[in-house]
């Protein structure tokens, strides 16, 4: 910037930073302030789900000054409220249109560009950076490559099929969660003129592939170079299938989709996985079961056997110890154990749930007092915890959600800690009728 | 591991712990508010009392009570020691509830020949039949009394039903419609001591909600307690 | 060594000191180990102080009381009846106070009991028979309550015990004789040595209750028209009864005497 290089495109070009994941460009845009590149005109075309293909034509109707490879990336600009929101993404049209860049993107409404993409009416305006990379410059042109694409890591595929002079594509291995007939569409369509074999494959029905299904794919193929791109789950499974066919790791191409933020963005709201949303329900229902409880007259039979000492002693240390393993997760978290801490989290959430079966099996009734406080504090706890940031899917919401949650649920698990320690106390310390 | 990482968001989650936490301390220290640290809402009666009316301080100090539990719990001492406040004793009903006529002394209730009923029922205890804490006056069940007087035998049972009727219909709720079990309320009908049918007794509900926290069923008390304990 | 890792080691330590290091003395326990007296020496002690005092009102409260026209009922605590304790009706009175002092425990029972609830049964039958046979006090120890047991014999040693048992409508037995074994009376304690502080205690808390249901029934009886003075004369003048301190003055020297001789014969003297 001391040289005199205002834009973030100017920034990439001079020092090649971008050029090789694009992920710190969203850091350049932020730091100059503007993204530099040509002014398009945004052409979105929705092709099913959360899927657009996004055409970029620049506004004074001419050709774009820069040819791509094939494979390359270009950074796309769009101004939302806070600023200028850039990231990159493969080029799927050819080299050849120089009139337009293609792009398919797909748009999640957690993410800044999703959000933008989803607003945007026709003919929105954009900036479209100098294209860079070439994803395929490891490949040889003498031998076809298999593409291994899952999801939307298909464009590299695509900016294969497309291109005139593009490398010498096998076939086609395509894996999607759901179906994706935009996506199916948009491959067959592009296979289609150069008659590439194509397979496709909805893993909801056949399940996630694994690496032994890569495994059994090399083999019936060698001879040939493959090309990876998809989440890292899936590139990690078909590196290990490959390997474990015997493939050398030369003839192992891969192109990552690494996210793009900077400080000044939220960072992406990550989305509730299936086992938190199942315990974040079981803990309601818990809550529904006790409340049911507090407002039911009581059985007998039950209240009897609680009242031995043996059992409330029991179940007493049992709440206790359920407590003070609550505090484990927060505090590996607190201290940056965060890998631990992950792991630790479903737990977490799993014990939360579950605790007021805890509390059920301990108390004979509301009680009085500060101990029908605790009773009350403990099951509302459940409550704060099965309601926590996963469930707010917008990132911009969550981050004000998070400014009520977090000290309403760390100041009732406190209190929660201090009254049991309290009403340990007094139970050692105050005892009833002599024996 | 790092030391904590005090980021803004859990500056001010822990920050209103911590105001929570000294309004809970506040609470536990005012005078005024120790009825919330009760086990339970008091027994009828007893609403004014303070904690050390019943709970007494155990004997020496703290250290030597954990040493002696500890020891205990090592197998080196023949006895629990009690830790803070000792077990509620008999001594401590008696300062506000001893009487001159009792119909069922605890040296009555003590006695050996009891001790399956002590053991089941802890009736050589007041609190073996009136837990505090419950807001009720009585926690036992009503049809206690068949557990010594199910063997009696009245000689010229002027009641009607008779006694033995009653006993073997297993009517032992219906016990405490016409005596109360202290002896401490009038029940004179007529030239009996106690009423002789059912009708001219206690009703049933009545008796339930006296055991309970309702109104009082047995008419005037004869030797009230010593302290005039009244709800606020 | 990482500075956490002595926090844990430096707590035990801590909790070591107070508890341990620097504790003060040890809380008593009722133990074996501390200088005791047998609880045998303190039911004989107790025994002996019961027969004094019941041989004292029975002889010289009830039976001179009686023929000056007082009377001497169960129902003496009825406020509507006037008249005094019966011997057995004094025990258990006596009984029921030194109940809630301490854990000593006084029963008085029978074979042939007026009252049903005074009835021996199971255990305490048998020993009865027992000490009925052998003609001494029985010493034994209820595994079940984990109690100590002394069952002393209840001898009649006057006629109007017998004379009153035997006209008595709801008596079970009507035969009785003078120096018959007529029930007995049982003392339960719940460990086998007792401090000598706690035992004389109890013996003081037993003689605190003689006075006192001797005092009730003094209290109900002082100032109606037609009942003996108080205090006054007794025993000269054959028609007062003595006030309570003059009653337990005279129980005191009766049974002190034979008292310090049961404690002085305690082997933990030895």
């Amino acid at each position: 910037m001391a040289a005199g290089y205002a834009t973030a495109d100017e920034i990439s070009a001079s020092t090649g930073a971008a050029s090789y994941c694009g992920s710190c460009i969203q850091a350049l845009t932020t730091l100059t302030g503007d993204p530099g590149g040509t002014p398009v005109v945004v052409e979105i075309e929705r092709i099913g789900g959360d899927l657009l293909v996004v055409t970029l034509k620049p506004i004074d109707g001419a050709n774009f000054p820069q040819r791509h490879v094939s494979g390359g990336h270009v950074v796309l600009s769009i101004k939302d409220e806070k600023g200028w929101v850039s990231r990159p993404y493969t080029i799927t049209s050819p080299p050849e249109e120089v009139d337009r860049r293609v792009l398919v993107v797909r748009c999640l409404t957690s993410g800044r560009m999703g959000r933008v993409l989803a607003r945007s009416h026709g003919n929105a305006r954009a900036r479209i950076g100098t294209p860079r990379g070439d994803a395929f410059a490891r490949l040889k042109r003498r031998r076809a490559t298999a593409f291994l694409v899952a999801g939307v890591g298909l464009t590299p595929a695509l900016a294969a099929l497309r291109a005139k002079n593009g490398p010498p594509v096998a076939f086609v291995h395509a894996s999607f969660r759901e179906q994706e007939p935009g996506l199916e569409r948009v491959l067959a369509d592009a296979c289609a003129p150069r008659n590439v074999p194509i397979t496709v494959l909805n893993c909801k029905v056949v399940g996630l592939q694994s690496a032994s299904d890569f495994t059994a794919l090399a083999r019936k193929h060698p001879g040939i170079d493959w090309f990876i791109c998809g989440p890292v789950g899936y590139e990690k499974a078909v590196r290990i299938g490959l390997r474990a066919a015997g493939v050398s790791s030369a003839r192992v191409h891969a192109e990552q989709f690494v996210a793009s933020s900077s400080p000044g963005d939220s960072p992406p709201a990550r989305i509730r996985t299936q086992a938190e949303n199942n315990w974040a329900k079981t803990g309601l229902w818990l809550v529904a079961a006790w409340c049911a409880w507090a407002v039911l007259p009581p059985y007998e039979a039950w209240s009897e056997w609680q009242s031995s000492d043996a059992w409330r002693t029991t179940t007493g240390l049992i709440l206790i110890a359920l407590i003070a393993w609550q505090w484990v997760f927060p505090s590996l978290r607190g201290r940056g154990g965060l890998g631990r801490a992950r792991r630790l989290e479903l737990w977490h959430r799993a014990i939360g749930a579950l605790s007021p079966i805890a509390l059920l099996l301990h108390q004979r009734d509301l009680a009085h007092g500060l101990l029908c406080t605790l009773s009350i504090l403990f099951v509302a706890n459940t409550i704060v915890g099965s309601l926590d940031k996963t469930c707010v899917s917008d990132a911009s919401h969550r981050e004000r959600y998070m400014k009520f949650w977090l000290p309403t649920h760390v100041a009732t698990s406190c209190l929660i800690t201090a009254l049991s320690v309290w009403h340990v106390i007094m139970v050692v310390t105050y005892r009833g009728g002599a024996s | 591991m790092t030391r904590l990482i005090w980021t803004r968001a859990r500056k001010r989650a822990y920050g209103a712990a911590v105001i929570a936490l000294l309004a809970l301390l506040s609470l536990l220290m005012w005078p005024d508010a120790a009825w919330l640290q009760a086990a339970g809402k008091p027994t009828p009666g007893h609403e004014n009392l303070q904690c050390s009316a019943c709970h007494m301080a155990a004997p020496g100090e703290l250290r030597q009570q954990l040493q002696a539990s500890l020891r205990y719990f090592l197998g080196l001492r023949e006895s629990p020691a009690p830790i803070g406040n000792a077990d509620v004793a008999n001594s401590a009903c008696y300062a506000c509830h001893e009487r001159p006529t009792e119909h069922h002394p605890l040296s009555l209730m003590g006695e050996l020949r009891f001790l399956d009923v002590q053991t089941e029922h802890g009736v050589h205890n007041c609190t073996g039949c009136h837990q505090e804490h419950h807001g009720v006056r009585v926690t036992a069940s009503p049809t206690i009394c068949s557990n010594c007087h199910s063997d009696d035998l009245v000689v010229n049972d002027p009641i009607t039903p008779d006694h033995a009727a009653l006993f073997a219909s297993g009517k032992w709720d219906s016990c405490l419609r016409c005596h109360d079990f202290h002896g401490n309320h009038q029940m004179k009908t007529g030239d009996y001591n106690y009423p002789s049918t059912l009708e001219q007794g206690v009703a049933s509900q009545d008796v339930l909600d006296h055991l309970g926290a309702g109104k009082s069923a047995y008419g005037p008390v004869l030797h009230p307690a010593k302290q005039a304990v009244s709800p606020k | 060594m990482k500075a956490s890792r002595l926090v844990a080691p430096l707590v035990l330590l801590v909790v070591a000191i107070y508890l341990v290091a620097t504790a003060p003395e040890a809380l008593a326990a009722s133990s074996k180990t501390e200088r005791s007296l047998t609880t045998r020496s303190l039911f004989m002690v107790l025994a002996n102080e019961n027969d004094i005092a019941r041989s004292l009102y029975t002889e010289e409260i009830v039976g001179p009381g009686k023929k000056i026209g007082l009377a001497f009922s169960e129902d003496w605590a009825d406020p509507a009846v006037l008249a005094g304790p019966l011997p057995a009706v004094f025990l258990r009175c006596c009984a029921e106070i030194i109940s809630k002092k301490s854990s000593i425990m006084l029963r008085l029972a029978s074979d042939y009991p007026i009252e049903l609830r005074n009835q021996l049964v199971g255990t305490e039958l048998k020993r009865f028979q027992e000490m009925k046979d052998r003609g001494v006090p029985v010493f034994y120890v209820n595994e079940d309550a984990k109690r100590q047991v002394a069952m002393f014999p209840d001898i009649a040693v006057s006629m109007a015990c017998v004379a009153c048992h035997n006209s008595h409508e709801h008596s079970a037995k009507s035969d009785w004789a003078l120096n018959d074994v007529m029930g007995a009376t049982t003392w339960s304690w719940p460990t086998e040595r007792i401090s000598h502080k706690e035992a004389l205690k109890i013996v003081k808390d037993f003689r605190g209750a003689v006075r006192t249901v001797y005092s009730s029934f003094v209290d109900k009886i002082r100032g109606v028209k037609g009942m003996p003075g108080i205090g006054l004369g007794w025993p000269a003048d054959c028609i007062s009864l003595p006030d309570p301190d003059q009653f337990l003055a005279e129980c005191v020297k009766r049974a002190s005497g034979k008292t310090l001789k049961i404690l002085m014969a305690d082997e933990s003297w030895k």
